[in-house]
């Protein structure tokens, strides 16, 4: 249709068409007042067919070569139409590259994957409904090839400067992060900047990443990365608690890279994870203060270690019986339920943790002085872009 | 990269690779898929049928008046607008031969590499298959359709043959299959389907849902056989 249009367009032309040239397609040529009687084509052949004065013919059918000859498009006013790409190997044909960004709907984002990894890409997948037993085997195919896949439901990192999905403006700087929460990395990358230094590398895994299934790949291979990498001096690894398994494996790839790693596996024991060059950490903000200090050629504070100043003096209103939090991210309510639930009695939360109680509907209970959801109200860790 | 008709191939480790290009083609995660419409009955006395009926048809409607149309598209719409009430007249006789006279009177017909007229008939076919309901007299009309048709694919183009053939064993690709699917439920998302299907080649998606539609319109109503007439 594009090729009728843009021949029929050309001065000159008063109609044109460009179809098959089966049997019923001739006829219906013929009572348009097209004469295609000397035509010698077969269905599978593509017939054009210009109408105009004779003079202006020769160009149409050269200019009708011309878009078939050509993989590009050229409009006719000149303008050069972005080029569409359709594939992996059509986009590397164009141009290297090391590094697939997949977001597409889950069923699809498993072929997706392989053939980047196939093709000798590292992965971002930004898709999610991607299930364990193929993050593991996408995983898996990876590391056999000493390539790196981010994800699956990846939304963040930051790859040599290069912000990839949802990342903040951070400066550049000596501290690299791995992590399997995506809003998690968000706050640390941002407190990072906030406290005074820099990102090298912020490389998210996925939230099942250290599961016993996929056992934490992705994790000790960016955890290796960044100990090979020049620009990184300190790590960061976030996390909820690893399977205790995978938590051994990483911790012990941890005391082996040669730089000083601040680990914070929420909801773990962090005074248990300190030892030689780990740094166990409780909080988010804990682990960005101590990545800083670390950076800065300092011992991470005590201070760090111990709670932010949580409770504030408030009273409830007349009538008010719940004080509710509402969280866009997982990790961020974890953390607050976490350290909610250490300071008062009465914790609820969808997903509990610590001392908290399951919240299974709102309202339910008639004593819950605080409840927590992980749902729709944004926490805003820095500027996004 | 291409492949021509001969070019040698090896299927190797899930890989088809043509020899003489090096065209790879990954059916790693390739999937056998087959169209279920023969488990689907349409049921006109559900209200949300008939809501999502005339959903899919408004839109259709918009979406024609809104399409730029080249010759080729123009001619074909004419000639369908022509033979449309006389082809809903021999699907409701359940006069298959009539039917096969102006739906093979399309074959090949009309804008594409698939021709419009190809994904008119396949459209129909998907409409016939959901409205058939198990009724012996329908099945039996749409068996002899696909049957006589089938002698007609030497008139289009060698990739309608596969598209065709598919049909004649009520076999559909995915996107009319999955609109077909929620047409017959009354499904509240079936304009996103109806987009889905649309969104297929320049011309195919749109050229098959208007036979859809027109086959499912059809057979609405009850049918009743006329005289008996063989293809």
């Amino acid at each position: 249709m594009q090729l009728s249009s843009a021949l029929s367009a050309m001065p000159g032309v008063v109609q044109a068409s460009a179809v098959m040239a089966t049997a019923n397609n001739l006829e219906l040529l013929r009572e348009a007042g097209l004469n295609t009687d000397a035509v010698s084509a077969g269905p599978s052949d593509l017939l054009v067919v210009v109408q105009g004065e004779a003079g202006a013919l020769p160009a149409a059918l050269a200019e009708a070569q011309r878009r078939l000859s050509t993989q590009s498009a050229v409009a006719m006013n000149g303008r050069q139409d972005p080029l569409v790409m359709r594939s992996l190997t059509m986009a590397l044909e164009h141009g290297p590259a090391n590094l697939a960004l997949i977001s597409t709907p889950g069923e699809y984002a498993t072929a997706e994957a392989l053939k980047a990894i196939n093709l000798g890409l590292n992965v971002m997948l930004f898709s999610d409904n991607v299930s364990a037993a193929d993050e593991a085997m996408l995983k898996r195919r990876a590391q056999a090839k000493n390539l790196i896949v981010m994800g699956p439901d990846c939304g963040t990192a930051i790859i040599n400067g290069v912000p990839l999905a949802f990342a903040n403006v951070v400066r550049r700087g000596a501290i690299g992060c791995v992590a399997a929460s995506g809003t998690g990395l968000q706050e640390v990358t941002s407190l990072i900047d906030r406290y005074g230094q820099g990102v090298s590398q912020a490389i998210g895994t996925g939230g099942n990443d250290l599961s016993v299934e996929v056992g934490g790949i992705t994790m000790l291979k960016g955890l290796a990365d960044l100990a090979a990498d020049a620009d990184t001096a300190v790590i960061v690894l976030i996390s909820k608690p690893p399977a205790a398994a995978v938590a051994e494996r990483i911790l012990s790839a941890a005391r082996g890279c040669g730089k000083p790693v601040v680990v914070n596996f929420l909801g773990a024991d962090d005074r248990a994870l300190t030892g030689d060059n780990i740094h166990g950490v409780r909080t988010l903000e804990d682990a960005a203060r101590a990545a800083v200090a670390l950076a800065q050629g300092k011992a991470p504070s005590l201070d760090c270690a111990q709670p932010s100043p949580l409770i504030v003096p408030m009273r409830l209103r007349s009538g008010q019986r719940y004080v509710r939090g509402l969280y866009s991210g997982g990790t961020f309510c974890y953390e607050a339920t976490l350290l909610l639930s250490e300071a008062l009695d009465e914790v609820w939360a969808n997903t509990p943790a610590g001392r908290a109680h399951r919240l299974e509907e709102c309202g339910a209970a008639t004593d819950i002085r605080w409840s927590i959801w992980a749902t729709m109200c944004s926490r805003a860790a820095g500027r996004t872009r | 990269m291409s492949a021509r008709l001969g070019d040698e191939a090896v299927l190797a480790a899930d890989r088809l690779r043509f020899v003489r290009s090096g065209l790879v083609i990954d059916l790693t995660m390739a999937q056998t898929w087959q169209a279920r419409l023969t488990d689907i009955s349409i049921d006109w006395t559900r209200p949300q049928v008939v809501r999502a009926f005339e959903r899919v048809r408004a839109q259709m409607a918009a979406q024609a008046s809104a399409s730029p149309q080249d010759l080729a598209a123009i001619l074909f719409a004419r000639r369908i607008a022509t033979v449309t009430p006389a082809l809903i007249a021999a699907f409701r006789r359940l006069d298959a031969a009539v039917a096969c006279e102006h739906l093979g009177g399309l074959v090949g017909m009309g804008p594409g590499l698939t021709p419009s007229g190809d994904d008119f008939i396949i459209g129909c076919l998907a409409g016939l298959t959901v409205s058939a309901r198990g009724e012996r007299a329908r099945l039996h009309c749409l068996m002899r359709i696909a049957q006589t048709l089938v002698t007609r694919l030497a008139a289009t183009t060698r990739v309608s043959r596969q598209h065709l053939s598919d049909a004649f064993v009520l076999e559909f690709a995915q996107p009319l299959a999955a609109l077909a699917g929620a047409l017959a439920n009354g499904d509240e998302d079936v304009v996103e389907h109806l987009r889905a299907a649309l969104a297929v080649g320049a011309h195919s998606g749109a050229d098959a849902a208007a036979g859809l539609l027109l086959a499912l319109e059809a057979w609405r109503a009850p049918t009743r056989p006329g005289r008996p007439s063989h293809c």
